[in-house]
């Protein structure tokens, strides 16, 4: 295909030029053009290499469906493989590579695969190299996914941002072609809110380029102008969004539609602020699907050869760029509307050599284009095989009996170097597809159109089989006017453009095996995976034989095209290996999406920084001031250690937790959930929520109280404080705030309607910190202005509101640590002062800020359970905690308590471990017998919750053990085989620190 | 897939967390043999067409929902609130304008 | 009250970003409200909750299930079937309330310091929100005192529409500023410009 620049013609701009390199050579084309146009302007034939065979391939059509000419775009972060050549837009300094060869794409050692070619066929992978063992797969794997591929990715990270959009509409259009545009005018002119999306950069569809008469009688004018007029209309209403350059790519539940919109891929970078690509979720009432069709290939030997191309194509290339796509063109077609490709030929002084047709007879109008353009007409006969290697060079003939078939031998050779071939047009039903019923069988276009409708759609033009531009427009303005009637709307009725006869794809005679018999060659039906005709009749062979089957054995219509162009034959083949009907054989159901979807585009904002979203305590300031590590728990921040220069992060930790039992520390516990509980049946909703009584806790006491489900099992746990009457303020775990506000609500809308109880959400209201050590109450005593600190006035377990330096606070005298110790709580907002006054009267006191790390040591000191024990697993008895699981009152659970399972004497119990080596124990250690005569030794329980213990000056550990409290004193091996690690521990109570609780009573 | 809510109206399926089957009562503890608790807690049809379900439009308005919803199809038929206020929103709509 | 510290304390300072030479499309601001606070009433108390609503803040209750009313430094947001959230310049608006509507007639609760509001205005301001918010802001379907709640960027967020061209946001604090980094995010394409955080 030597294709070349026409002097005139075309939407392009030839005052405004752009140059641009393919493989490293520099190139110019012009504003308006696509790579792909500006590339055969410049008589650029080798665009790739073919996926599996490394078949030297040209460009094949002018739209999405192009199978070969594919290429990676722009180079470093901004690399981008697979972008088809037709549908890049061109800008100055474009950067293109060809894909899938090695060394070069002129001469690539891999394309000795073609000559292996009967070796390669479908599934010869699995067959070759699954072997007898799965490691053969793995080991040759990777150099097959080498030598057969697309383009390559970039490792690195993608510097442009992606956006999302949420819009609303009346009526979505997908698709700016005549039926979509018409759809539009009809549509808006009602008042109905209308999006009309196109995925081209300019709308119009087919009528770009086109010389087409559209217009009123008389006042004619070409389909361009047309389409001009009729946007100017679209642009100037404000119910109207016009969205180019974006694809409607999947429909989805309740008329919920997926788009993205190419907003600077056109751009060698995006504006600065702007995002590369936008995704937009549209939500719309109706749906017009004016998406149009795609032409189809003809099956014959070497078909693929560069030079071969779409016979609308061909014509696009002349009319819309102003490229003739070459010097010597012949046409293979086997209907009259392919024959419009010979008026734009003519038209451009391109020589046609040939016209092939299978049929006998042919419409006058076709008859009359072969004549003008001055070609030889060779009717009833069909072109065997594409001649030459790198470029064509020729075709052969042969005679065609519509009944019997080709005719060997080859009747005659032309010398041509482009072909442009048309089996007909396949509509594209894609979208309907994804939301009807089976596709319909339509006999006269040969192709299937939408099914049934199961979701409110309305195809409109050539995806629903209306092929002609008359047809599109009138079917697109009915459309648009039911679309926007079915939204209450009332449209006026639009005056519909007169269109001049043209030539339609009548009179088809379905054609989709060109092979002569015992031919030879490789006669492709998907040019894109490299799928063979032979290797159809190959699946037929071994079984393969539904639709489903003949797609995943031989790949077809799996690449990143999804089989647009290649799909009916495969299909039409099968069908004839069977000997069923196209209908009977059945066709595979869409997807989404109908074109490739970046990822980028999918993640929106949500990468990086914004992968989700973080959760900071009103203290965040300050631990990230101080230089804490902070650690993810959940969406919060919390901080893990503050260590000093030099110090570890055990080394932190363990200082911190010593501090807190030699005198005082403040940790930052306001991850906690907090919800407030308030009404008349307050305490009444609580004595049911909670398995221990609540129902006689005093107003100014707060209660530890335990949650189990409904099955019975633990599921959280927490202090509620009673703060008035009929007010309580309950606190959760950090992990269970919001599916603890979750059930509550649940209960009392659905279980205990009856209960007057209003439950919210106050945890982002208050600051906590917990104040803990034997010097607590001289620190608090000296900040707090009205709250009396003493031991009498302010009991373990009580609960004062009252001011910190002006500020208000509530103190809970709460202790998690097991030392004197208090919660205090403010206003989220004075979260930082209470903070810092606190610290500063503690100075004197030698107070220190502890973190996670130095909070989990002093419980697990003081066997204090937490989410590593509330796993979902354990029981209030496995925990020893079976004396607040009330035998008195009903519960949430406590049906369910004394079932066989959860009384079952074996269970796991928690238990206390000390390290007898004094090596740490690892969390999730399984703890085995010391005598190794077992092997592997079963397990007997595992280690929850570890840590050094500076109390105990020892590494210690909780954990849940087989007969745990019988076996307190026995040695045991703490092993974690991953890591090859093995402790030898003691078995202990899990009270390891001052077990009568004397400390935190004082 | 739209869940129209009572009081927000239809919204996103992912602003709201499944219940689970909306057709199950909770016996009453005190007289209710085993068999019943465990069919109560564990026994669950998978139907496939109409479910009534519970929904919570836990990042919108807070309220539980029972929605009668197809399974194969995603029609939803009705979605009402459960509780005190069930119906309530109904009395309420449109009762009149808001001034600033 | 210079103890009360924002969580966009530092983040939100006044600056004009991306607009080029032209005007910026949004306007942010943050507002630092002085008492938020819910209440929610029983079904049988509403008419007296309203009633004591009115006479406690001197601005009728919304009455559209989705509304919102505005008076004199009082905006009552209806935010489930019986549920209030009101904004008040009042700081003893809670303590009021309160004592108006004691625990036979509802429940209140202060949520003062548990969202930050974020104004966000200007011709391009439901452009901006629609990159995160899924509800349609037609102006004929979203008016003016509409009120949604929703999730922007998977933060809880309550919407107000203020006017035609400008929407308060309260989001939980502890997600402020995250929600406020994806918000100035969002609106560097139309480019945005902050202004001082209001005192309202």
């Amino acid at each position: 295909m030597s294709g070349y620049r026409l002097a005139s013609g075309g939407l392009i701009d030839r005052s405004r030029p752009l140059s641009f390199t393919f493989d490293g050579k520099r190139y110019q084309g012009f504003a308006g053009d696509s790579l792909a146009s500006a590339l055969l302007a410049n008589g650029v034939e080798l665009y790739g290499r073919s996926f599996k065979y490394h078949r030297p391939r040209g460009l094949f059509s002018a739209g999405v469906e192009e199978p070969n000419a594919l290429v990676t775009l722009r180079s470093g972060a901004r690399s981008e493989p697979n972008c088809k050549a037709p549908v890049v837009e061109l800008f100055e300094g474009l950067e293109a590579r060809s894909q899938n060869r090695w060394p070069s794409l002129g001469l690539d050692v891999m394309a000795v695969n073609g000559l292996a070619g009967p070796l390669l066929s479908a599934g010869f992978y699995y067959k070759t190299f699954m072997g007898p063992t799965r490691k053969a797969w793995m080991l040759y794997e990777h150099f097959i996914r080498k030598a057969a591929g697309m383009g390559a990715g970039t490792l690195l990270a993608d510097p442009d941002r992606y956006e999302d959009m949420n819009a609303f509409a009346d009526v979505l259009i997908a698709g700016a072609g005549p039926a979509g545009l018409m759809a539009a005018l009809a549509a808006a002119g009602s008042g109905a809110r209308v999006i009309l999306a196109d995925e081209q950069a300019e709308m119009g569809g087919s009528l770009l380029g086109s010389g087409l008469p559209v217009g009123e009688v008389g006042g004619e004018v070409g389909g361009d102008a047309w389409c001009r007029s009729a946007l100017a209309v679209l642009a100037a209403l404000p119910n109207v969004t016009l969205l180019p350059r974006t694809t409607v790519y999947g429909y989805y539940d309740d008329n919920a539609f997926g788009a993205v919109e190419r907003v600077a891929d056109h751009l060698a970078a995006p504006p600065e602020g702007a995002p590369r690509q936008r995704h937009w979720t549209i939500r719309a009432q109706r749906l017009v699907i004016a998406a149009g069709a795609i032409e189809r290939p003809l099956v014959f030997a070497d078909n693929d050869r560069p030079g071969v191309m779409l016979a609308d194509a061909a014509r696009v290339y002349i009319e819309r760029y102003g490229v003739a796509p070459g010097r010597r063109v012949a046409l293979f077609a086997n209907h009259d509307g392919a024959y419009r490709t010979l008026h734009a030929l003519a038209a451009a002084d391109v020589p046609v050599v040939a016209v092939i047709d299978p049929r006998r007879s042919i419409g006058t109008a076709a008859r009359a284009a072969a004549e003008a353009a001055g070609a030889e007409l060779l009717t009833g006969h069909v072109v065997t095989r594409a001649l030459g290697g790198r470029r064509l060079t020729g075709i052969e003939l042969a005679a065609y009996d519509p009944d019997a078939g080709v005719k060997g031998p080859a009747a005659r050779t032309l010398a041509v170097d482009c072909l442009a071939v048309s089996g007909g047009w396949t509509p594209t039903i894609h979208l309907a597809s994804q939301a009807s019923g089976p596709a319909r069988w339509d006999d006269t276009l040969a192709a299937f159109l939408p099914g049934e409708p199961a979701q409110p759609w309305i195809a409109a033009g050539a995806c629903n089989g209306e092929m002609a531009t008359a047809a599109c427009l009138a079917a697109g303005a009915r459309a648009g006017a039911e679309a926007a009637r079915a939204c209450g709307f009332s449209p006026s009725p639009v005056s519909i453009p007169a269109v001049t006869e043209q030539l339609v794809c009548d009179g088809i005679l379905p054609l989709w095996d060109a092979r002569l018999p015992k031919g030879g060659g490789k006669a492709f039906v998907d040019l894109q995976h490299d799928v063979t005709a032979s290797d159809v009749s190959l699946a037929h062979r071994e079984g393969f034989r539904s639709v489903e089957h003949l797609k995943r054995y031989t790949t077809l219509g799996m690449a990143t095209d999804q089989g647009k162009t290649s799909n009916m034959a495969g299909l039409a083949l099968m069908a004839h290996e069977r000997g069923l009907t196209i209908p009977e054989v059945g066709t595979t159901r869409f997807r989404p999406p109908y074109t490739p979807v970046s990822l980028g585009a999918l993640a929106g904002q949500a990468r990086g920084a914004h992968f989700r979203p973080l959760r900071r305590t009103p203290l965040h300031d300050w631990h990230v001031a101080e230089g804490a590590d902070m650690m993810e728990v959940g969406l919060w921040q919390r901080p893990r250690v503050y260590r000093r220069e030099g110090e570890s992060v055990e080394q932190a930790y363990i200082r911190e937790a010593r501090q807190v039992r030699e005198s005082v520390g403040i940790v930052d516990v306001s991850t906690l959930g907090k919800i407030d509980v308030q009404g008349p049946d307050a305490a009444e909703f609580l004595n049911r929520v909670y398995s221990n009584g609540f129902l006689k806790l005093p107003e100014g006491k707060a209660r530890y109280g335990l949650m189990l489900r409904e099955d019975g099992f633990l599921w959280d746990d927490g202090t509620t404080w009673r703060l008035g009457e009929h007010r309580f303020l309950m606190t959760t775990t950090t992990a269970n705030a919001a599916p603890v506000l979750a059930q509550l609500e649940f209960l009392l809308a659905a279980v205990w309607p009856e209960l007057k109880v209003a439950v919210t959400s106050v945890t982002e209201q208050w600051a906590a910190m917990a104040v803990s050590g034997p010097r607590t109450r001289d620190v608090l005593a000296a900040v707090l202005d009205d709250i009396d600190m003493t031991n009498a006035a302010f009991p373990f377990m009580g609960v004062r509101a009252g001011h910190l330096d002006g500020i208000p606070v509530i103190v809970a005298r709460l202790s998690f640590s097991g030392e004197l110790a208090y919660e205090v709580y403010c206003g989220a907002h004075s979260g930082e002062a209470v903070w810092r006054k606190i610290l500063a009267a503690g100075r004197d006191h030698d107070i220190v800020a502890y973190g996670l790390e130095a909070l989990g040591t002093l419980r697990i000191e003081k066997g204090h359970v937490a989410g590593p024990e509330l796993d979902g697993r354990t029981t209030a008895e496995d925990l020893g905690l079976a004396a607040m699981t009330s035998r008195k009152k009903d519960y949430i659970g406590s049906a369910m308590l004394d079932r066989e399972g959860l009384t079952e004497p074996k269970r796991l119990k928690l238990v206390g471990f000390v390290s007898r080596d004094g090596q740490p124990v690892r969390s999730g250690s399984h703890l085995v017998s010391a005598d190794d005569s077992e092997s592997p030794p079963r397990s007997l329980g595992h280690v929850t919750s570890s840590t050094y213990s500076p109390a105990l000056e020892k590494y210690i550990a909780l954990g849940l053990l087989e007969d745990g409290r019988e076996r307190i004193g026995q040695e045991l091996i703490a092993s974690y085989p991953l890591k090859g690690h093995r402790v030898e521990v003691e078995v202990v109570s899990s009270h390891f620190f001052d077990p009568e609780g004397s400390r935190m009573h004082v | 897939m739209l869940i129209p809510c009572p009081h927000c109206g239809p919204r996103d399926v992912s602003e709201f967390t499944y219940g689970g089957d909306a057709t199950k009562e909770r016996p009453d503890p005190g007289s209710t043999s085993a068999a019943e608790w465990c069919d109560y807690v564990f026994a669950r049809e998978n139907p496939r067409g109409p479910h009534l379900e519970y929904w919570h439009h836990t990042q919108g308005c807070r309220l539980w929902l029972k929605v009668r919803r197809n399974t194969a199809t995603h029609t939803i038929e009705s979605a009402e609130v459960v509780g005190p206020w069930a119906g309530a929103e109904e009395r309420r709509r449109d009762k009149g304008q808001d001034v600033a | 009250m210079s103890d009360l510290l924002s969580p966009l304390q530092g983040h939100s300072e006044p600056r004009v970003v991306g607009a080029g030479q032209g005007e910026a499309g949004v306007v942010l601001t943050e507002r630092r409200i002085v008492s938020l606070v819910q209440v929610a009433a029983w079904p049988e108390t509403l008419a007296q909750v309203e009633d004591a609503i009115a006479s406690l803040t001197h601005c009728a209750p919304p009455q559209r299930a989705t509304g919102s009313s505005a008076r004199e430094g009082t905006v009552i947001m209806a935010i489930g079937p019986g549920r209030f959230l009101i904004e008040s310049t009042d700081p003893a608006l809670a303590a009021k309330l309160a004592e108006g509507v004691p625990a036979p007639l509802g429940a209140v609760t202060d949520l003062s310091h548990a969202r930050s509001v974020v104004r966000i205005a200007g011709p391009q301001a439901a452009w901006v929100l629609a990159k995160g918010l899924a509800i349609d802001l037609d102006p004929a379907r979203f008016p003016p005192l509409e009120v949604a709640q929703s999730a922007i960027h998977e933060v809880g967020v309550l919407v107000r529409r203020v006017s035609p061209d400008s929407f308060d946001l309260y989001v939980f604090r502890g997600f402020a500023l995250s929600f406020w980094d994806w918000l100035t995010e969002a609106a560097a394409e139309t480019g945005y410009r902050v202004d001082p955080p209001a005192k309202v």
